[in-house]
């Protein structure tokens, strides 16, 4: 898999590249701003960017702004947006119409070099990683009439990893038990959410992102 | 009227050729006509680049010799072309003529009012009138209505009008001013048309007679312009604390911040190129974690530094996350096409995140409602509850300084809270 990175910081840019190189990505550029992302997603057409949501000049938006513009012209990239903060109007931003091939992630994940490489995998072939921060601000929001009561606390275990964009597979990982237990799980719970049932991973991950912020 | 025509030998000879002639007395009469109608003009000019105000008794004369001109060239012209109605013309014209005499006393009668203009005036500066009505004063006096006053300040070193906003003295452009001194000291300046310089002891007696009037203007002048400089240094204070925790922020996330990331990631590879050492292992982890925590708490300082998510992405992302994490639930509605500038923005997030602390803490309310919206003339940010209402408006809640902040920026701060009828506190600030 070919990955482009865009981080300012030197040290966290080696490291990353480092890091990615020997769980056998390619890592075909790296740069220090959005500009040279953007020309360099162009020139080499990775599978992933991962960018800095602050890069120069202004350390302001460069690094959200780049990973629109490559969301929208070039939708065969995933993009990967790091920060040292997540906030939920961002990830609303960034996921503004799909969650496909997106994912938006605290730069500590990075220290647990497992859990990063499978989210950097799993955006890069299509499908999405949320920081666990954004889902529980979600899940824990206060709501009037909280729906979210009728779950049981293993299906609320469920949806919390649905929502940071798990696969059936991951979530069965996670919580060691069998696919079809979380199969049934997520019916479960779509069903008590009066959600509709989705096709794709990154499609349930929106659902429950809509549901979960009205 | 009788004028002969050219001799047809010497010009100076006589001969009776009276269509020549009438030819020849036409073409007088209409040049006489042409050139009244001209001068007529030019005075019409002048009167005009004169502006309003002329020494009066001369412009009345001007005007009705203007007149008389111009009815000798309608007379000239009806005589030339045999046009009915001549001697009805010729009687105007000479009504004209003699009315100018009466204009001149009209005029005498008018410098007389001026006069008394000026003891209505004295009149009207006995009765110590506000600063603010002593200009239509002074205007009626002079009978001047592009009067303006400037007060000189002279800690400032300049002259300001009643506002306290500094005032240029005009150079030129039909416009001068006159300076009024009392005691030996500098207090004010008219500003006039151009055309009040003709009557120098006017505006000597009403400057005189307002001398204190405009002594008491100059001191409320003087106080306004002093509000005006301490609200700008306020604002100037507020953006230099606000730039500062911003710097401080971009420190620490350029910094400490991203080496603790690049430390921990180094760690992880190093304990998976450990192989089966346990006991190593699970010290890296320990470190790890350690770092992890380093890093949360770093980050909670961070943001109550200086949220950077408001100057990165502007005030509806900023408040989507604040709104979340709020203890009850909050109905958000952010109305904003463009970013504000960072002041406006950090003190409308300010007042949002400080009101809903203070619901959480007090107001004991099921739900609150956020409405952030431009306006034609600044920002509105409006936070309801529905809680038991009451709040302290004076003592730490925070309203206060929350009210600091936005006043600074020459905006208000509102605060309804009627007991057990939950809390509206709603800010105005100001933005272009």
């Amino acid at each position: 898999m070919r990955v482009a990175i865009a981080e300012d910081s030197v040290l966290l840019r080696e490291g990353l590249s480092r890091l990615l190189g020997e769980a056998g990505f390619d890592v075909v550029a790296q740069c220090d701003n959005a500009e040279d992302l953007l020309l360099k997603v162009r020139s080499y057409d990775p599978d992933v960017a991962i960018v800095d949501i602050r890069l120069p000049p202004t350390h302001n938006d460069e690094g959200l702004q780049a990973a629109l513009d490559i969301r929208s012209r070039h939708p065969s990239v995933s993009v990967l947006v790091l920060s040292q903060y997540v906030e939920l109007g961002l990830a609303l931003k960034l996921l503004a119409d799909s969650a496909e091939g997106v994912g938006y992630l605290l730069k500590d994940r990075i220290g647990d070099v497992e859990e990063f490489v499978n989210a950097v995998r799993r955006v890069a072939a299509g499908g999405s990683a949320l920081d666990p921060i954004i889902v529980q601000t979600l899940v824990s929001r206060q709501r009037a009439d909280d729906p979210l009561v009728q779950l049981t606390p293993r299906e609320r275990e469920v949806l919390e990893l649905m929502a940071a964009g798990s696969s059936n597979q991951g979530i069965a990982d996670k919580l060691v038990i069998t696919v079809r237990a979380v199969e049934k799980y997520v019916s479960s719970i779509f069903g008590k959410l009066g959600l509709p049932s989705t096709g794709s991973e990154s499609r349930r991950v929106l659902a429950v992102l809509t549901f979960l912020r009205s | 009227m009788s004028l002969g025509a050219f001799g047809p030998r010497s010009l100076f000879q006589l001969s009776a050729q009276p269509d020549a002639a009438r030819v020849v007395q036409h073409v007088q009469l209409l040049s006489l006509s042409a050139i009244c109608l001209v001068g007529a003009g030019v005075l019409v000019t002048r009167r005009r680049q004169a502006g309003r105000p002329r020494r009066r008794l001369l412009g009345l004369l001007v005007d009705s010799f203007a007149l008389g001109l111009v009815m000798i060239a309608v007379l000239f012209a009806f005589g030339t072309f045999d046009w009915p109605g001549f001697l009805a013309i010729q009687r105007a014209t000479l009504v004209v003529i003699g009315i100018s005499p009466l204009v001149f006393l009209l005029g005498l009668l008018d410098a007389r009012l001026a006069r008394s203009a000026i003891g209505e005036l004295i009149l009207e500066l006995r009765a110590d009138p506000d600063p603010a009505d002593l200009r239509d004063a002074l205007s009626d006096a002079l009978r001047d209505p592009s009067l303006t006053l400037a007060y000189w300040l002279p800690d400032f070193r300049a002259y300001v009008d009643l506002d306290g906003q500094e005032v240029e003295l005009p150079a030129g452009n039909g416009r001068t001013a006159t300076l009024i001194e009392r005691n030996g000291g500098h207090v004010a300046a008219l500003i006039h048309d151009g055309a009040l310089d003709d009557e120098p002891q006017l505006l000597d007696v009403v400057g005189a007679a307002a001398g204190i009037s405009l002594e008491n203007g100059r001191l409320h002048a003087e106080l306004r312009a002093r509000l005006e400089e301490l609200k700008g240094s306020r604002a100037r204070l507020l953006d230099a604390g606000q730039r500062e925790r911003q710097n401080l922020e971009r420190n620490l996330h350029d910094g400490a911040q991203q080496r603790l990331i690049a430390l921990s990631l180094e760690l992880s590879m190093l304990e998976q190129k450990l192989g089966d050492r346990p006991d190593l292992q699970s010290r890296l982890d320990g470190a790890r974690a350690e770092i992890a925590l380093t890093l949360e708490e770093l980050r909670d300082v961070a943001r109550g530094i200086h949220p950077a998510v408001l100057s990165g992405h502007g005030l509806a992302v900023a408040l989507e996350s604040i709104a979340a994490r709020a203890p009850l639930p909050v109905r958000l509605t952010v109305e904003l096409d463009a970013r504000l500038p960072d002041r406006v923005e950090a003190a409308a997030f300010y007042v949002v995140s400080e009101s809903l602390a203070n619901i959480a803490k007090h107001a004991e309310a099921s739900d609150a409602t956020v409405l952030v919206a431009k306006t034609r003339d600044g920002l509105v940010v409006e936070i309801v509850d529905d809680g038991v209402g009451g709040a302290d408006t004076e003592n730490g809640t925070g309203l206060r300084g929350l009210a600091d902040r936005v006043e600074a920026l020459g905006g208000r701060l509102r605060v309804w809270t009627p007991l057990g009828g939950g809390t509206r506190v709603q800010a105005e600030i100001p933005c272009a």
